[in-house]
């Protein structure tokens, strides 16, 4: 098992050792649960120290009658000699005591004891315990004593012989704890999941690895084993409790267990004793989540769903009963009646606390047995599926809900609120690349309402209208939209619509008023906010990160971006953070930091995202990165992202896919493709008049030798480069912040120095195939010593950090809390967090600001 | 699984001490690349150590650029390769 966040009890065992000599021997005793790693520990330690001192291993066994003086008998067998003679004869049990002292009096080495397991010691072992402890100090030994703490309570046998070592030996006691979830995302590897794999083993190191080892199954059977051995030997109304208090997760009433059961509190006495529970003021709860799961899952499904009922029962008649609880134990009571009386409210309470994902669940749940309730209470429960499931990024189970539900609101002749569910269903149909028809249905939905007087409904669904025009890159159209809606929303005074209409509109202004964009989309943020509309605050924060974005807005957009994970991750907004996390990418790499990229795209790969714009965003980076950096197999992507995006017809997605369609085939020697890859795109960005896309798909045009002159309406550092002022148009990327684009920009000179900078540019960001064709061209020109690539990464990095972690540190060093250095590299505050005691480990110093210190001594960072 | 040549730059040079601190290293970077899926064969070396074209076999490029952001080691270029050996055609 790997040693992990134990740095502090090995040293203490090596002072000790250090300590132990001719004539001052010492004990050290090692607590701590089962599995908690006192076997590891002192394994780890002896080997380190296998040149220093010999070891003498003896271990007791947890047998219903222990072998007398079995650990005596395994230091025998090491020890040899007269020791092992005199424990082989049936000589007096002083007279093996004697030899084992004799043996230690070693002469010049130490001798490092270990008696591993002594809460089952027999009653010979623990005597010879007290013997050793009175005569340590005579012989050249450090004894190791583990055990469990929390199986040794005031009546047990160790008891008395733990204090008497405490009160004539010179011994230290080391309780080794829990591991942080630092320490179990270290051996979680990067494996996703390691905070839920903290909370289920409570980071004990046997639980974790055992559930790494075993990846299908939610308890490994190992873990059972170890379970269901501890609660082998309860009588039979404890193990009755245990087994009630098992279908409880979390604090279980003691109260209820008694109830429910009909057996006595007292009984719960043997299963805190055995380590199983752990009682606090009148409730119980397991140890380990992971014990609690395997005991529920040791009794058959119709006794664990009795004991659901029984729950549910016991929690319906008190009325401070949690929804959530009550909806649980419906859930797995089966039973429909309590599960649409409580699941709804459950999920309505977990959304108001920004629960997300759990209103989801209890709502899925609940729409199950949706079939049993009246027609309109029906399409509002599916309704409110709809929303949830949206929230969460489930839009296949959304639209299909949606559909049932508009069915229903149809039937009934409830005008109103069917436009509204066709106004959702575009909406949907937009998260899932289905453009077309969710242009058509934002249509219906208008022409719905026609009929009827404006009201709120009308400023609603003329909002989404708005938004999914601004989406399109529709702007005078999305403007127009959004001030009717806007207008209509002010006047019913409906919350959802204005900040539905200020999104859509102050979006849309990014690209026809920039200036204004920022204002407009605050405003909307504070109706979001003041609405307490979680997902509409992440929606604006996230546009206004991706315009700002778009429009290459860069320190704009990185701060709305950070601010957008934030928000969303705190409240399980899933697919609202991916896609925030997938335009910090996009960010990232325009910028040039491509391992933190990288980093990012690696991350949400494994995020089970449904949303199709963000695949597209993900895609698109990904392709485009390994384009630049001259990666093979990988353009794959670009085509697969060109696909999605394809579908969606949006400019949005389809430009920068083209241009870096355009970009590969040019690298790889085939301008003549360039035209094909870009022609329709670039004609649809003309059209909606939208300077960067014109100018970058213009620019790939001019490359392949189409254009002669800068197309009407591009942005400046292109237009620059297209009328061949490589030199301004390397200073105007310079100050947009984009370095590979300064690079190219220089590339395009005759200037044998401007194309030195290029090569050190392009070197630096990793970028091959530009700088090979720098370097052709330098060769070409006569230069014969091409300058240094700069290396950050060299195997000379005395801290052994890795690229991430110099960033890190580089903050750290700044005095960057760990939220602020989340929100500067676009990690979450715990990754943050992660990366930091990382580099605590490596520099081997205790806090940051060491961290810091030791960093610049060692020339790591700046000084 | 592809076969890659992954070429490295070391601005300050190369050295890999034969020491137990380099073995080490070596079995660092082994079990860095296990956890990517990535598998080392060898590398070649220029005699100054300032350049070093590696034969890697992994699931994808970018496996080998985590592997290598891992065991912290730079990366100039990426090329898929296949093995010719002149024995082939006999």
């Amino acid at each position: 098992m790997e040693l992990v966040e134990r740095d502090e009890p090995m040293a203490a065992l090596s002072a000790r050792l250090a300590d132990t000599g001719p004539g001052a021997g010492r004990f050290v005793l090692v607590a701590g649960e089962a599995g908690i790693g006192k076997t590891t520990l002192v394994r780890a330690f002896c080997a380190e120290q296998a040149g220093a001192a010999r070891v003498w291993w003896g271990a007791c066994d947890a047998l219903s009658t222990p072998r007398p003086l079995g650990p005596l008998h395994d230091i025998a067998r090491i020890a040899r000699g007269e020791l092992a003679a005199v424990m082989a004869s049936d000589a007096p049990r002083h007279e093996g005591f004697a030899a084992c002292l004799e043996a230690l009096r070693w002469p010049l080495q130490p001798t490092i004891v270990v008696l591993e397991d002594v809460h089952w010691a027999d009653e010979g072992t623990r005597d010879l315990l007290i013997f050793l402890a009175r005569r340590v100090h005579e012989v050249n030994a450090l004894v190791i004593v583990t055990y469990r703490d929390d199986e040794v309570d005031a009546e047990h046998p160790l008891r008395q012989v733990l204090g008497h070592i405490a009160t004539v030996a010179p011994s230290d006691r080391l309780v080794l704890g829990p591991l942080s979830p630092a320490g179990v995302a270290q051996l979680a590897q990067g494996q996703a999941g390691a905070d839920a794999l903290h909370r289920v083993t409570g980071g004990n190191p046997f639980f974790v690895t055992e559930v790494l080892a075993s990846p299908t199954e939610q308890v490994p059977a190992s873990v059972t084993d170890a379970v269901l051995l501890r609660a082998h030997p309860l009588s039979a109304p404890a193990r009755a409790l245990l087994d009630l208090a098992a279908v409880v997760p979390g604090e279980a009433e003691i109260e209820l267990l008694v109830a429910a059961t009909g057996h006595d509190a007292a009984d719960l006495e043997e299963c805190l004793e055995r380590g199983l529970l752990i009682a606090a003021d009148r409730t119980v709860r397991f140890r380990h989540e992971i014990a609690r799961l395997a005991v529920e899952a040791a009794s058959s499904v119709v006794r664990r769903r009795h004991r659901h009922e029984a729950v549910l029962g016991w929690l319906r008649e008190r009325s401070s009963s949690s929804l959530a609880r009550l909806a649980y134990h419906a859930a797995q009571a089966d039973d429909p009646e309590a599960i649409l009386t409580f699941a709804p409210r459950a999920a309505e309470e977990a959304s108001r606390h920004g629960a997300h994902r759990e209103a989801y669940e209890h709502y899925r749940l609940a729409v199950t047995h949706a079939h049993l309730l009246p027609g309109r209470e029906r399409a509002d429960l599916l309704g409110r599926f709809v929303e949830a499931s949206g929230a969460v990024g489930r839009f296949g189970e959304a639209f299909a809900a949606n559909g049932d539900a508009l069915e229903l609101l149809q039937e009934l002749g409830e005008v109103e609120e069917a436009a509204l569910a066709t106004a959702r269903r575009a909406g949907i149909a937009w998260n899932l690349a289905r453009n077309e028809d969710a242009h058509r249905w934002a249509a219906d939905a208008l022409a719905m309402l026609e009929p009827i007087p404006a009201g709120v409904a009308h400023a609603r669904v003329a909002a989404l209208a708005a938004s999914l025009r601004m989406l399109a890159r529709d702007i005078p159209g999305a403007i127009e939209l959004g001030g009717r809606a806007l207008a209509l929303a002010e006047r019913h005074d409906d919350p959802e619509a204005l900040t539905a209409a200020l999104g859509a509109i102050g979006a849309a202004q990014w690209f026809a008023a920039p200036e204004e964009a920022e204002a407009t989309m605050l405003r909307g943020l504070e109706a979001a906010r003041a609405a307490g509309d979680d997902r509409r605050v992440a929606g604006i924060l996230g546009n206004l990160g991706s315009g700002a974005g778009e429009v290459r807005r860069y320190a704009i957009a990185d701060r709305w971006l950070a601010a957008t994970i934030d928000w969303a991750e705190a409240r399980d907004l899933d697919y609202q953070a991916a896609y925030a996390r997938a335009w910090s990418a996009r960010s990232a790499y325009e910028q040039g930091r491509w391992a933190g990229a990288a980093e990012l795209l690696d991350q949400l790969e494994h995020s089970a995202i449904e949303d199709r714009p963000t695949r597209i965003v993900l895609l698109t980076v990904q392709g485009r990165l390994a384009t630049r950096r001259g990666d093979p197999g990988d353009p794959a992507g670009l085509d697969q992202a060109w696909e999605l995006a394809s579908r969606t017809g949006d400019l949005q997605r389809l430009w920068p896919v083209a241009a870096g369609r355009a970009e590969a085939a040019w690298l790889a020697g085939r301008p003549e493709d360039c035209l094909g890859l870009v022609g329709d795109t670039f004609e649809l960005a003309l059209r909606l008049g939208q300077a960067w896309a014109i100018g970058e798909l213009g620019f790939w045009l001019w490359r392949a030798g189409r254009l002669r002159e800068p197309p009407a309406g591009a942005s400046e550092p292109f237009a620059l480069q297209i009328e061949g002022d490589w030199r301004a148009a390397a200073t105007a990327w310079e100050q947009v912040g984009c370095p590979y684009e300064v690079a190219v920009a220089l590339a395009d000179g005759d200037d044998p120095e401007a194309l030195r900078r290029a090569f050190e540019i392009l070197a630096g960001l990793g970028a091959a195939p530009m700088v090979d064709r720098v370097a052709a061209r330098l060769r070409a020109m006569g230069v014969r010593e091409l300058p240094r690539r700069p290396t950050r990464t060299t195997l000379a990095n005395p801290g052994g950090l890795t690229d991430r972690q110099l960033e890190v540190l580089e903050l750290l060093g700044q005095g960057c809390t760990n939220p602020q250095i989340a929100a500067r590299l676009h990690i979450s505050p715990k990754t943050a967090g992660h990366h930091v005691s990382a580099i605590l480990g490596k520099l081997g110093v205790a806090d940051r600001r060491e961290a810091a210190q030791a960093a610049r001594e060692r020339g790591l960072i700046p000084s | 699984m592809a076969r890659y040549l992954v070429q490295r730059t070391f601005a300050d040079g190369f050295a890999i001490p034969a020491t137990r601190h380099g073995a080490a290293r070596c079995l660092e970077v082994v079990a860095n690349n296990a956890a990517q899926g990535v598998t080392w064969g060898h590398s070649y070396v220029t005699v100054d150590g300032s350049l070093t074209y590696c034969i890697y076999d992994g699931p994808s490029p970018s496996a080998v650029r985590r592997a290598a952001s891992a065991n912290r080691l730079p990366v100039d270029r990426i090329t898929e390769v296949r093995i010719l050996d002149p024995y082939f055609h006999h």
